[in-house]
């Protein structure tokens, strides 16, 4: 076997040598170009199975921030309307205390005609503390679907709903407390119906002088009505403040995410193409290496 | 004159030999492309010398043998190689089905679907006394619940499929036994008459190469030429003319194990000791690989199952029912929702105490608050986290599979390079080898006609 020192190539081994090469050559100019029309280097675990955990985590992570994005939305839309009634009620008071000021030093002849300015006044902010959202009523606590206050003909006011808190999730185990209960705005030892009430009881009171003194004992309860009132006012609005921070720091959180996902399976297209390129070219030249070796034959030769 | 009769002989001899040399030529040139076959050549030996004046005369050619070229270490460590590929071609190939069936590249896999469940909980939050968010919940977990149930149905599958290709290969396996000992038997009798049985012999070789990529075995050639071969744990598959089989049997999870009859009616279960060839490969996946995926999505299944149903039954519903689970089932394969909160999303339970109802949505808080629990592994993973580490490591198993394949294809492939060059036919050395035997046939004949003119000069004298 002296001669065989020398690798000797038999007519089978060259072929089949030549077609592992080729089709080596087209599994990768296959999975270039896979890359490139995809635009991503991982599509399976086994491209690269660490980027892959971590790819699903960002995944997840990012649905997480949309979805407090919409509750967070969900809350401010709750503070705002809250917002807006509480604003009215306060203009309303504010009126009802004026008139009650201008009652309580006199003005006898008009008496009447305040007391129904007061008792409208009374039924409108009635009406605005029953305020819904969709279909929930929102000084409720958790009693939505019950109207928070009822009254009766002696303006005599009910409190139906409870303390409770509705809260909405604005982060990993961060749930905020978004509404105000009738009873913390309107209500309490002297709440703003039954200030209204005495008010009104005064306004009607034949007596007009006992009335005038009835009115007058009311003004200061009224003001402290209004002052629980923008307190109120002021922890909705610390709160709302609150939710619009976190909502830009999801924001800004959410493009962090998104870039080192985009890192992890996003392509450089650049990167891609060229190396695309760089294997079809690699393709091409094997098969015309192919072509010619595989033509020539000894018997060509040998005519 | 004996003489030139001898001449007439050494030609004779030159022709048959050389054209024997030409015959086998050309079953060389034949069989080029066919798998197996090992290149023959002439032994061409002088003939035995004469003792004569003034020397020793030679007397010519003879062609002593026919010789396969072929080496037969080299075909052992092909076989033994082969071993290796088969089983690592066997894994890689089940290992990227399992990975088709858990495919998170479009997003709408197990990961998104579990997004999806929690925020359709936040939105319950949002809204707990609305129809709408309560529908949706049921449509996300219950897509959930389908998802989980198909993976699990689809890997069963898997190992059902796996269980179809064993058998196949077993009664393969069967056949080539018995072709093997049959060889052994031809060969052996070729053999015993003093020449090579080649073509035979390139026939064993291919089936026990062929064998050698499904099951592990251990061979070596008797003296007589007959080849024993054995199965792991040294019990006998062919040995002379005799082969036993092996044989499946359905086990007690419904699988196949693999048995080896000892031909009196007894058997042994081989499962276990097999550690080679693809039924290794498939084995490994169906019996490792699956089972270990399959019982962490069971897991996982019924962590949620167990965490939603807890917070859920000590929450109140629209109707102020307690005590309902809002899931049925305890694994990946029959989690489902609860038909009774199917037929009526108001028993749903979002509000902590009954006098909450409707607006409170505490509960409904826990259950969104799940996903960010470490309820999994040892209590140190989410249910997400615990889900993308069963992803990475299926990534990682087929990433070993493939790379494994591919350094065991590269391995294979160079021996039988090796193999190739020293039994391989090679059409030039053909052609260059017919121009030589053809010349020595013509100079042979030529030799015929110069001792015919020869013997005719010597009866003209007379």
């Amino acid at each position: 076997m002296g001669w065989e020192d020398q690798m000797r190539v038999s007519s089978k081994q060259m072929v089949d040598s030549i077609l592992t090469d080729i089709l080596r050559n087209k599994e990768q100019l296959n999975s270039a170009q896979k890359v490139v029309s995809t635009q991503k280097i991982v599509t399976k675990p086994s491209d690269d199975p660490v980027a892959m955990g971590n790819i699903l985590g960002y995944r997840k992570i990012l649905s997480a921030i949309d979805q407090y994005g919409k509750n967070i939305t969900r809350g401010k839309t709750h503070i705002e309307i809250t917002e807006s009634t509480l604003n009215q009620i306060y203009d309303f008071l504010l009126e009802a205390r004026r008139l009650a000021v201008d009652q309580s030093s006199g003005a006898l002849e008009e008496r009447s005609t305040v007391a129904e300015q007061m008792k409208t006044l009374y039924d409108q902010i009635l009406q605005m503390a029953n305020t819904k959202l969709g279909n929930s009523y929102i000084f409720s606590g958790h009693k939505t679907d019950t109207a928070a206050f009822s009254r009766d003909a002696d303006y005599n006011t009910t409190y139906h709903g409870d303390d409770g808190d509705i809260r909405v999730i604005a982060g990993e185990k961060v749930d905020i407390k978004i509404n105000i209960t009738g009873a913390d705005a309107l209500g309490g030892a002297e709440g703003v119906f039954d200030v209204l009430r005495s008010v009104i009881n005064g306004l009607e009171n034949p007596d007009t002088a006992a009335g005038t003194t009835e009115i007058a004992a009311q003004i200061a309860p009224l003001t402290d009505a209004i002052d629980q009132l923008e307190a109120v006012r002021a922890a909705s609005a610390s709160t709302y403040t609150r939710l619009e921070s976190t909502e830009n720091q999801l924001a800004d959180f959410k493009v962090k995410i998104e870039n080192m996902l985009s890192g992890e399976e996003d392509a450089d297209i650049t990167k891609a193409i060229i190396e695309l390129q760089g294997r079809q070219t690699a393709y091409e030249t094997s098969l015309a290496a192919v072509s010619r070796i595989l033509q020539s034959n000894l018997l060509d030769f040998l005519r | 004159m004996t003489h030139l009769y001898g001449i007439l002989n050494v030609a004779k001899g030159a022709l048959h030999t050389q054209q024997k040399a030409i015959d086998v030529t050309a079953h060389n040139i034949a069989n080029v492309n066919t798998p197996g076959y090992s290149r023959q050549k002439v032994n061409m030996v002088t003939s035995h010398p004469l003792s004569s004046e003034p020397g020793q005369l030679g007397t010519g050619v003879q062609a002593a043998a026919i010789q396969r070229m072929y080496d037969s270490f080299l075909g052992i460590q092909i076989n033994t190689e082969s071993q290796s590929l088969g089983k690592w071609e066997a894994q890689k190939d089940s290992l990227q089905k399992v990975e088709m069936i858990l495919d998170e590249s479009s997003g709408y896999g197990l990961n998104g679907a579990l997004s999806e469940f929690w925020n359709a909980w936040h939105d319950l939050v949002n809204e707990p006394s609305s129809q709408t968010e309560r529908a949706v919940l049921l449509a996300k977990s219950e897509s959930l619940a389908n998802i989980f149930n198909r993976i699990s149905a689809d890997l069963k599958q898997i190992q059902r499929d796996l269980d179809t290709r064993i058998s196949g290969t077993v009664q393969e396996i069967n056949r080539i036994a018995d072709r093997i000992a049959g060889l052994n038997e031809q060969i052996a009798q070729v053999e015993a008459s003093g020449r090579n049985a080649n073509d035979l012999r390139d026939g064993r070789d291919l089936l026990l190469t062929e064998l050698s990529s499904m099951i592990d075995i251990n061979t070596s050639e008797g003296p007589d030429g007959k080849m024993t071969v054995l199965l792991s744990g040294g019990r006998p598959l062919v040995q002379n003319g005799t082969s036993w089989d092996v044989s499946i049997e359905t086990n007690a999870s419904g699988l196949q194990d693999i048995l080896w009859l000892d031909g009196s009616g007894g058997s042994v279960n081989i499962t276990e000791t097999i550690s080679g060839g693809a039924l290794k490969g498939w084995l490994q996946v169906r019996d490792g690989s699956v089972p270990s995926y399959l019982s962490r999505l069971d897991d996982m299944a019924a962590g949620i199952i167990q965490a939603v149903n807890n917070l859920h039954s000590s929450g109140f519903g629209l109707d102020g029912s307690t005590g309902n689970d809002f899931f049925v089932g305890t694994t990946a394969s029959d989690i489902g929702i609860h038909p009774n909160v199917l037929g009526d999303p108001r028993l749903i339970a979002a509000a902590g105490t009954a006098s909450g109802v409707p607006g409170d949505n505490s509960i409904a808080i826990a259950i969104a608050g799940l996903q960010d629990d470490l309820t999994m592994d040892g209590n140190t993973a989410t249910f997400g986290a615990y889900y993308n580490s069963i992803i990475a490591d299926l990534g990682g198993a087929v990433q070993e599979a493939a790379a494994n394949y591919d350094h065991q294809s590269a391995m294979v492939e160079q021996l039988t390079g090796v193999r190739e060059s020293v039994s391989g036919v090679s059409l030039e050395e053909e052609m260059v080898n017919l121009i030589r035997f053809q010349h020595a046939y013509e100079a042979a004949a030529k030799l015929v006609s110069t001792t015919d003119e020869l013997l005719e000069t010597v009866i003209a004298m007379v």
